[in-house]
């Protein structure tokens, strides 16, 4: 038996609405610890990774580890079934081969109940190594998600640079090119509007726009984001839920962009 | 497994990677001369280390790359050697886990035919993903791109001791060792085949098999000493797969093997791909989640 209660299924709905463009299918690995998920996009050049802990749960049970495969547009289509205040308790028994989502508005004078076919997806995890960046960044998830938006329009590829001055965005494309910059922040008036550089060394690394964009769909999931980068690996963009768990994207860089630019 | 590699060494190179200029000449291939090959495929004749018998010298000598067997059950079922030519499968690549388990393998193994197969590296394709070469390329054209499925070609090579990436010189990466079987014809050529192993964590997203390598100078030696290294403790050392590799992706032209130019070894990203992928850095874990 596998039981978990959201109590809002907003939460539920901005993770859907963050991965399902990138990932169609993934399996949900359920454990007494909580529910995570791990999938690549099919170019295989990003990498989701979802943690949801059990504590952050309303309720959570779980009697022996079940491995939920979903597609995640279908899934999406049922949570748009559930109003944002609802809560949301997904079931299943052992030898079931359908997952139940149960729906509750808040005064308790409305109830529905979907199933969804499980599906067997054959997908291995990944060993995420424990790196060192060079390089971290924490901003406002509504200004990352502002600049990615901004500088896809004018290009394929971005490229990142965190030195002394701050973390400098940059784009070059057929018409033209453009750059951001934000400086590590000053004042503490608004600790959420801070940004936050830490640099053990300098880092460029240049990322597909087409990736950051995706990734910035979870922006409503956390006020906050975290950028970490080091010379040759994957760029981390995390969103972490306080108390509930984090959404992170990877995403492997590109090459050559710089060699062509200098 | 492995079924295409690169010999990309002058006659000169070649020599100093084997540790010695002692060629036998063979009389099924008397005009066979040594040349470069960007991309070796199997039936092609290349020049095989191993220990001469009489001297225990390293020697060179050219060799047929596929090596004729019986199928399993024929092999099973008669003791008589009246094979015919059409039953005989012809095999590149042998399991090094099973190789003493299957009867004509082991023979060859006990009978000390034991060879390397001098590489600069070797070819593997990319199944598992969309090809995303063009992803780089403008808006349209490319996102259909995207989606098609197509396999990218990467090659294989020792990793440089410094640790930094390839040198486009060929000469200062050093050389691939790969263990090979052969079997000895009086009046053809000899014929081998390329031990494989389960592919190390590092390259498993690309494929799951990879030659087995001697990646280190006492591990060759031990190979090429019939006289020393028993036929078990052989297989034992070369059972190890290699981590001491780096890799980049490649053109497509070297899927077709008529196609044998120094090109082929340059990087894709010169070409055209520039984008990487998550898999080169996270490999898959041996345990599933939960």
């Amino acid at each position: 038996m596998f039981e978990a209660r959201f109590t809002e299924a907003s939460l539920l709905k901005k993770i859907l609405d963050a991965i399902k463009d990138l990932v169609q299918d993934a399996n949900f690995e359920c454990n007494e610890s909580g529910v995570a998920l791990q999938a690549m996009d099919n170019a295989h050049v990003s990498l989701v990774s979802l943690l949801l802990r059990g504590e952050g749960f309303d309720l959570y049970r779980v009697d022996k580890p079940e491995s939920l495969g979903i597609n995640l547009n279908s899934m999406s289509k049922i949570m748009r079934c559930a109003g944002n205040n609802d809560s949301v308790t997904m079931d299943k028994v052992e030898s079931a081969d359908t997952v139940r989502f149960l729906f509750e508005s808040p005064s308790a004078d409305r109830m529905s109940e979907f199933h969804l076919k499980l599906m067997d997806i054959d997908s291995e995890t990944l060993e995420i190594p424990e790196a060192m960046y060079h390089a971290e960044v924490e901003l406002p998830s509504a200004e990352l998600r502002r600049i990615v938006a901004d500088l896809v329009t004018m290009g394929d590829s971005v490229r990142v640079s965190v030195s002394k001055e701050g973390v400098r965005f940059t784009v070059k494309g057929d018409e033209g090119s453009g750059s951001v910059i934000l400086r590590q922040s000053t004042g503490v008036d608004k600790p959420e509007d801070a940004i936050h550089v830490l640099m053990n060394e300098p880092v460029e690394q240049s990322f597909a726009l087409k990736y950051l964009n995706l990734f910035c769909k979870a922006a409503p999931l956390s006020a906050r984001v975290q950028i970490k980068l080091s010379r040759d690996a994957p760029l981390l963009v995390n969103y972490a839920m306080s108390n509930v768990g984090h959404l992170a994207f990877y995403l492997a860089p590109k090459i050559g962009d710089e060699e062509d630019e200098q | 497994m492995c079924g295409r590699f690169a010999l990309a060494y002058s006659r000169g190179q070649l020599e100093r990677a084997a540790g010695t200029d002692r060629w036998r000449r063979t009389e099924a291939a008397p005009s066979y001369t040594y040349r470069e090959c960007y991309n070796v495929a199997p039936r092609q004749v290349v020049p095989l280390l191993l220990s001469d018998a009489a001297d225990a010298q390293r020697t060179l000598q050219p060799m047929k790359w596929s090596l004729p067997v019986l199928p399993w059950k024929r092999a099973a079922s008669t003791d008589d050697h009246h094979h015919h030519h059409h039953q005989l499968l012809q095999v590149i690549n042998v399991r090094a886990e099973t190789a003493l388990e299957k009867r004509t393998f082991r023979e060859l193994m006990n009978k000390g035919k034991r060879a390397v197969v001098v590489a600069s590296g070797f070819f593997e394709w990319y199944r598992g993903g969309d090809q995303v070469d063009a992803a780089a390329a403008t808006t349209a054209v490319a996102d259909k791109a995207v989606k098609r499925k197509r396999s990218v070609p990467y090659y294989i090579h020792m990793h440089p001791a410094d640790g930094k990436p390839p040198p486009t010189d060929i000469a200062t990466v050093a050389p691939m060792y790969m263990a090979a079987i052969y079997r000895e014809y009086p009046s053809e050529l000899n014929a081998f085949a390329v031990l494989t192993v389960a592919a190390s964590d590092r390259i498993r997203w690309l494929h799951d098999r990879m030659p087995a390598l001697l990646d280190t100078p006492g591990k060759l030696q031990a190979w090429l000493d019939v006289q020393h290294t028993s036929a078990a403790d052989a297989m034992d050392q070369c059972a190890v797969p290699s981590t001491a590799i780096q890799w980049y992706a490649v053109s497509d032209q070297v899927s077709n093997t008529r196609n044998d130019c120094a090109e082929l070894l340059q990087p894709r990203a010169e070409i055209k791909t520039n984008q990487r992928r998550i898999v080169e850095w996270f490999s898959p874990s041996k345990h599933a989640a939960t």
